[in-house]
């Protein structure tokens, strides 16, 4: 059996490599398929030129380099249909993303489903499929794969849309994956796109692009998730507690005088007046109470915040700053492992007035107490009502909402206190 | 000699036959074993060979393996698990196809006096 010399391999090499082989899997297939054709031949006697001559006749028709495109199309069926599906894909998924976040500005139903559904989308299968794409194609030119750099591309970018997601949604868990993927561009991905940046020359205008957005893009996002709220609701917030302080003065101030009216009345009986104390004592206190409650949170926000209280616990509105502060708030409210939070107790102390007053009036003028001082769960999904005033809010929502507080129970000791007076000169008339 | 066109459809059908055979192949192999079999009827171009072969492989119904012959190196194809039973499956399918193809160029007797 005849065997080719090295020399002939090299000739038949050539052959292969001069009909425009560039795919190494198959170059060498080839070659060993040409010299077994080529040494049958040889077999059948022929010398080796003629052998070679009569083999390239009857391949002839099919050159090689078709063979390299036919095997690479197939080959390739996957990834082509792949693409495909990624171009698809990332027209749908933006387009549904620009109708829902207008559907979530006007309020309409079904935001929800379509900010879930684009998310989705891009996060779980565009990324995914772009990434594998990249990857593919980055190889295929014959470049090194950056593996590092696409894997945490990937995580990163997949755990902030997951986030953004539970955001919109108002999920659990929102806040510690946007914190996670902030973390892992800054300290990982951030420094293998530099170092990526610096080798890759040829990209390189490419590569200091996505960059210098990623790197913005992760400044503006910690921006905004910490200022959390627009300067124009802290303003309005700050507008309606001065309003409520005010309130609460006028009603104080009326309130005295019922009180001076009906210490001084002669036709009111001992249990009236005695009621009429007791009112007074049991809404100073609870007043006196959330007062505090309002400067003990002014003061652990911030130590530049201490001035804006006064020796009598009394907050002052144009000295506080940071009123999107959220930590005094949970403290003071919730309280954290070693410290007890104080909104329970909040919470029972407006209760028991509110029985003690709705007692002591007609049931109409109840009914209108127990709304006013209602602590029943609220919302949509039946959030208890602490949480729902206190959970993850800022400062200064917290003060108008105690000074809210403050402004009803003065009210309703006004109602009483006006109720009593009506009631107890009204009856020695009757007979 | 059967025409390219008859033969395409049928290429990995054969592929797969052969390597659940013999086992080991390599491509010249292949080609020489069907011209073998069929006594020179059919002849496998390397044009439909090879991308057919490489097209098997990137589905994952055969493996290759490098083997260096001295002067050149040789590449060997064995089926893998879903290729042996993707063969069985490809060849009981052919089978039923030629049986059936055959029902229409001989058409039974009894079906034309109906």
């Amino acid at each position: 059996m005849a065997e080719l010399t090295k020399k002939e391999i090299q000739i038949l090499n050539k052959e292969i490599e001069h009909n425009g082989l560039t795919y190494t899997q198959l170059q060498k297939e080839l070659l060993d398929h040409l010299c077994c054709s080529v040494e049958d031949e040889m077999d059948n006697g022929f010398e080796f030129v003629n052998a070679l001559k009569k083999v390239k006749r009857e391949m002839g028709h099919d050159s090689i380099r078709k063979i390299q495109e036919e095997t690479l199309l197939l080959i390739n069926q996957k990834y082509r249909i792949m693409k495909k599906f990624m171009y698809l894909l990332g027209t749908i998924a933006p387009t549904l993303l620009i109708f829902g976040t207008i559907f979530k500005i006007q309020h309409w139903p079904g935001a929800g489903i379509l900010l879930v559904v684009s998310l989705f989308l891009l996060g779980a299968i565009y990324l995914p499929v772009f990434v594998s794409v990249k990857i593919r194609d980055t190889r295929k030119n014959g470049k090194p794969v950056n593996m590092p750099m696409y894997i945490f591309g990937l995580i990163a970018g997949i755990v902030f849309i997951a986030g953004s997601m539970f955001k919109i949604m108002h999920w659990p868990g929102a806040g510690v994956m946007v914190m996670l993927s902030a973390v892992v561009t800054v300290a990982v991905f951030i420094p293998i796109l530099v170092i990526q940046a610096i080798k890759d020359k040829e990209n390189q205008v490419q590569n200091f692009t996505v960059l210098i957005f990623v790197m913005s893009f992760v400044a503006i996002t910690f921006m905004m998730s910490f200022l959390k709220v627009s300067k124009n609701i802290l303003t309005s917030f700050a507008v309606t507690t001065h309003s409520n302080m005010n309130t609460l003065e006028l009603s104080e101030a009326r309130n005295a005088s019922y009180i001076d009216m009906i210490n001084k009345s002669s036709g009111l009986s001992a249990e009236v007046i005695n009621q009429a104390q007791e009112v007074k004592e049991k809404t100073d206190v609870l007043d006196t109470y959330v007062q505090n409650l309002m400067a003990e949170i002014v003061k652990i926000s911030h130590e530049r915040n201490l001035p804006a209280v006064d020796e009598n616990n009394n907050v002052d509105l144009e000295k506080l700053y940071y009123l999107d502060n959220l930590y005094s708030v949970r403290i003071v409210i919730f309280g954290e492992e070693e410290i007890s939070g104080k909104g329970k107790e909040l919470q029972a102390k407006i209760e028991e007035y509110r029985n003690f007053a709705a007692g002591l009036v007609n049931h109409e003028l109840g009914s209108m107490i127990n709304n006013l001082l209602d602590t029943s769960p609220i919302g949509e999904y039946n959030t208890p009502w602490l949480e729902f005033l206190f959970y993850n809010s800022p400062m200064i929502s917290a003060l108008n909402l105690l000074s809210d507080i403050q402004a009803n129970i003065r009210f309703t000791e006004g109602e009483v206190l006006g109720e009593l007076i009506h009631t107890s000169s009204s009856q020695p008339e009757m007979p | 000699m059967i025409s390219n066109d008859l033969l395409k459809g049928t290429l990995k059908t054969i592929v797969l036959k052969l390597l659940e055979e013999n086992g080991r192949m390599y491509g010249y192999e292949i080609t020489k074993e069907v011209e073998r079999l069929t006594q020179g009827q059919i002849k496998l171009t390397w044009g439909g060979l090879y991308p057919t072969l490489h097209k098997l492989a990137a589905d994952n119904y055969i493996t290759s393996e490098e083997v260096n012959m001295g002067k050149r190196v040789r590449k060997y194809y064995t089926l893998t698990e879903s290729g042996s039973k993707t063969a069985k499956e490809k060849v009981q399918e052919f089978r039923d196809f030629v049986a059936i193809i055959g029902q229409v160029l001989n058409p039974q007797l009894n079906l034309n006096l109906g």
